[in-house]
């Protein structure tokens, strides 16, 4: 069979199953001032604060209700605490008392228990009479009470001690229920109206004006008396209850039916428990509104913290950089790696026309120095002078060195090109190109190795510059020198011939000194060779050792986008988790929504 | 293989026999009655009436099937009404904690167990062109305890049974009378009533179902939608679904394995509309993939890499499954491998029809939501 719990006990049910998720999204001390709320209801104390100005029968009115005599009620002399009447197994007072120890009320309270039949030299009478007491919390075993109903009784307002006012203020707040007593005697006057609506209608608490001592009116006197409460307080008709203390009391005592219908006992009761009802009606809303609003707002924590984890532009934008890097890194390793790429395609061309342009300028020039201008030299006056061959040996040596150092700028120009063309193809966006390109680098004063190495690892991005050039000093070592000897070598042989006529002498120098010029133009085409020969194994072991070294950087990255990936993944799947929380929490909302509600019952029926 | 009372609702308040509707015509009323006590509203019989009778969803002639569940959204529990269900999308709201109100023939669940009633309940579908559907109950549950003999169990306004069992085909044949309507609600009912003690409300529905994985359920769920009820022949008809329940119930006692479920043996595969079903596994897909916890290092990009593979293919694809599936048994990761294992069940339906599955779920149009 379904039990049908109240409100109270399913919400507490459900705040249970909760927990862990409210828990998880710091939402833990909710549940817990919940949890408080669903104490205070589960025990069920509705508070009925009965007040009203002074000698109105508020005391006589509490005791007949309760069918004892609780509250003093002597001739002439008012209520000065505030009692708390509540159920117990046996009869219990405590006394709370205490002085005011500054202007602003603050009063140091102590406590003690005293027995039940000294409560009168407690209640009534001035501050100094009770010893200062404040309020009695009495229990006693009384049925009316037994369903957690308190009674609290306050002293009359309107008196001549202040303390009366302050004490019932105090009280009003800890109060579900407020019983405004006045008198049929009396009509009900300003300062009693403006206690009422002021102290009483403003708490928006649930209330009723209670018209005692209608024992002496007629039923003619009461309608006009009631028709003026009525008029006077804007109350409802239905919430003006008449009732006599006095015939209460008396049937109390006597049971004879005349007396309970005079009193309208019955009507007291039926309100009294309708109100308390209601109350609780509402205490349990109280806890079925903070207990959705407490859901309301974990659903709104989860559903922000699920909006935070659904957005993946950081990690996209991430991930996306990491790919333009790894493709870029790509690209690069296969410029660099791949004899067939563009780039190598490119250097290739320039090497090769570069080798070509400096083979045709020397070819052109040792032609000329083997012929005209070996000619020119021999044909000048200077050759055929004693010293004729001293001055042969330098115009030849000048020419070929002159020639050495015109083809060896041709080349450090086309190897510089190439270089170069390194430096603009291999240019990344976010390491940019700084090398410096030395043009005036010359084999005489640094080895080819070092100017090319030191060059194109500056060109490309990602290198260790300092730690590679020393590998590639040590492979390509020693350099190689300009032919420089081979000129000595002719003026050795110069010296051979020195002794011959003037003519035959020069013609002994050509013949001399030619093979030696051709020697010298091999060596030189040699070196030619050799620069662009070193240069070539020199630029491809070094891009050889730049396309390893790129290797690490893109296992790197590659890393990074997984991580990227990984965290993706995570996110998605902790998504999913939460869209599970949120289909729990959506659930319990709508369950608690409905719980105990009854859209169906008829206006007609509720009443 | 566990028995699976999948909910077992009872206990009303109201009247002397709770679940007995009060009127000769209020089974709609009194069904969702029942339903609103579970979900802890205390609302009598004569208050529903009332109720409906004021808003002119009850004449004193019955309640029509588009105001069925009326009642429930006005006190704030919404609901879905499906025409043309199936028993799997039936299973698949009792598995979600839903309760379940159809429509039904009533005399085929009243007065068919003479030979007599049978005929004259099957004059009367040929008549009616599939016959009369004349009252409203709630599906309880189902009880595939015995494979060979799969029970329904109805809580019947009409009768006043409490989760009454009557066979599958029988209650079929009574629902398809009302072209299997079936109103559900949206919102699970509280763990307390009977029969949610399985219900997992963290993940919101049953992990098992008739000892079937939720998500290899979830398979056959999404199949159904591609499969008739019922199909023309020359002379009468054939039963295509009863065919697919009969394969449901011999995957789930482990006769048969799903790819051997997708041979023709089963009348079923004759009649399947993949451009129905191929949507609602796309779905699925979508939904359980995140459930599976790939990381970079396990992950079918890792595996391609590893295995020198570039393009998924099916057989590749079918490779690293397996072997994603022992490797989350082993490290105790049940809910990866259970997802993985309905992503192969997904690649055994393409493998069997000819779709690639990367083209079939990575380059899929746009799931159903």
């Amino acid at each position: 069979m379904i039990i049908f719990m109240t409100t109270i006990e399913k919400v507490k049910q459900l705040a249970l199953s909760v927990t862990n998720v409210a828990e998880q999204y710091g939402l833990g001390s909710s549940i817990t001032d919940l949890n408080e709320l669903i104490k205070k209801a589960e025990q069920q104390q509705i508070s009925l604060l009965v007040c009203g100005e002074f000698k109105r029968g508020k005391s006589s009115l509490i005791n007949a209700f309760l069918n004892e005599n609780v509250c003093p009620e002597a001739e002439g002399i008012a209520t000065s605490v505030v009692s708390l009447i509540s159920y117990g197994e046996t009869r219990k007072v405590i006394r709370h008392y205490g002085r005011k120890v500054d202007e602003a009320e603050t009063v140091e309270s102590k406590t003690e228990e005293i027995p039940f039949e000294r409560i009168a030299d407690f209640a009534d009478g001035t501050e100094s009479d009770i010893q200062h007491t404040i309020m009695l919390e009495i229990q006693i075993p009384n049925e009316r009470l037994k369903n957690g109903l308190t009674i609290i009784d306050t002293p009359g307002v309107g008196s001549l001690d202040p303390r009366h006012l302050l004490l019932t203020l105090q009280a009003i707040p800890k109060a579900d229920v407020i019983y405004f007593v006045t008198d049929a005697d009396e009509p009900m006057g300003k300062s009693e109206l403006d206690f009422y609506k002021s102290r009483v209608i403003s708490t928006g608490k649930k209330s009723r004006i209670v018209v005692n001592k209608i024992d002496s009116r007629s039923r003619v006197e009461l309608k006009t008396i009631l028709k003026d409460v009525q008029d006077k307080s804007q109350c409802d008709e239905d919430r003006i209850l008449p009732v006599s203390a006095k015939r209460w009391k008396e049937y109390n005592s006597t049971n004879k039916e005349e007396f309970k219908e005079k009193s309208h006992l019955e009507e007291m009761y039926a309100a009294v428990e309708k109100d308390c009802l209601a109350a609780r009606d509402n205490l349990s809303q109280l806890v079925r509104s903070q207990y959705i609003e407490i859901l309301e707002r974990l659903k709104k924590t989860i559903e922000q913290h699920k909006n935070e984890l659904s957005d993946f532009s950081v990690l996209d934008e991430k991930k996306a950089q990491y790919q333009q890097q790894i493709a870029e890194l790509k690209q690069l390793h296969d410029n660099v790696a791949n004899p067939d790429s563009e780039l190598r395609r490119k250097i290739a061309e320039i090497l090769k026309e570069s080798q070509k342009q400096v083979l045709g300028t020397f070819a052109e020039q040792s032609v000329l120095l083997s012929s005209n201008e070996l000619d020119k030299i021999l044909q000048a006056d200077e050759a055929k002078s004693s010293n004729g061959d001293q001055f042969v040996l330098k115009k030849v040596n000048d020419a070929i060195v002159e020639l050495s150092e015109r083809l060896d700028k041709e080349i450090n120009a086309g190897l510089n090109q190439i270089i170069e063309t390194i430096g603009k193809q291999i240019e990344l966006p976010e390491c940019s190109f700084k090398g410096v390109i030395n043009t005036q680098i010359t084999p005489v004063q640094h080895t080819l190795s070092e100017t090319t190495m030191s060059t194109v690892r500056q060109s490309i991005p990602l290198m260790g510059v300092a730690t590679l050039s020393g590998i590639a000093v040590s492979v390509v070592a020693p350099a190689i020198a300009l032919p420089v000897g081979i000129v000595a070598g002719i003026a050795f042989v110069a010296k051979n011939i020195f002794d011959s006529s003037r003519q035959e002498r020069v013609n002994n120098i050509r013949r001399q000194i030619t093979p030696r010029v051709q020697i010298a133009i091999n060596e030189l085409q040699r070196y030619i060779q050799n620069r662009y020969d070193k240069f070539n194994d020199v630029l491809l072991k070094c891009l050889k050792e730049s396309a390893n070294e790129m290797i690490k950087p893109m296992q790197e990255v590659i890393e990074s986008i997984k991580q990227c990936e990984a965290g993706t993944q995570e996110r998605k799947t902790e998504i999913q988790k939460i869209d599970c929380q949120l289909r729990f929490v959506d659930g319990l909302i709508a369950q608690t929504r409905v719980y105990n509600t009854n859209p169906f019952v008829s206006p007609q029926s509720n009443e | 293989m566990e028995t699976n009372n999948i909910f077992v609702a009872n206990g009303l308040i109201g009247s002397s026999n709770p679940i007995h509707q009060e009127g000769l015509d209020t089974c709609a009323i009194k069904a969702q009655q029942i339903i609103l006590n579970e979900f802890g509203i205390p609302c009598t019989e004569a208050q529903l009436v009332q109720f409906s009778y004021e808003h002119g969803w009850y004449n004193g002639n019955g309640t029509s099937p588009e105001n069925v569940g009326n009642l429930l959204e006005v006190a704030g529990i919404h609901v879905t009404r499906q025409a043309n269900a199936n028993i799997f999308n039936l299973v698949s709201e009792l598995a979600q904690g839903h309760k379940v109100i159809v429509g039904v023939d009533a005399d085929e669940l009243w007065h068919n167990s003479t030979e007599e009633e049978q005929h004259q309940n099957w004059l009367e579908d040929f008549n009616n062109d599939g016959g009369i559907p004349d009252h409203a109950l709630i599906v309880a549950g189902i009880d595939t305890s015995d494979p060979n003999n799969i029970q329904v169990l109805l809580t019947d306004p009409g009768t006043g049974d409490c989760c009454k069992a009557y066979p599958l085909d029988q209650f079929m044949d009574a629902w398809s009378d009302s072209q299997c309507y079936m109103v559900s609600t949206d919102v699970a009912v509280p763990q307390s009533v009977p029969g949610m003690e399985n219900f997992n409300p963290e993940v919101g529905h049953l992990d098992f179902i008739a000892g079937v994985p939720y998500t290899d359920f979830q398979i056959f769920n999404d199949m159904s939608y591609g499969i008739p009820v019922f199909a023309p022949l020359d002379f009468g008809y054939c039963y295509p679904m009863n065919s697919f329940v009969d394969a449901f119930f011999d995957f789930a006692h482990q006769d048969i394995g799903y790819v051997a479920l997708l041979n023709n043996q089963y009348l079923f595969t004759d009649y399947m509309n993949h451009s129905l079903i191929i949507p609602q596994l796309v779905n699925t897909y979508d939904l359980g993939l995140p459930n599976i916890a790939f990381n970079p290092m396990n992950d079918w990009n890792h595996y391609a890499f590893d295995h020198h593979v570039g393009i998924m293919t099916n057989d590749l694809y079918n490779d690293f499954l397996t072997q994603s599936i022992m490797d989350f048994n082993a490290i105790g990761d049940i809910q990866s491998a259970m997802y993985c294992e309905q992503q192969m069940m997904m690649l055994d339906y393409c493998n069997h029809y000819n779709y690639d599955f990367y083209d079939t779920f990575y380059c899929s149009p746009m799931p159903i939501v």
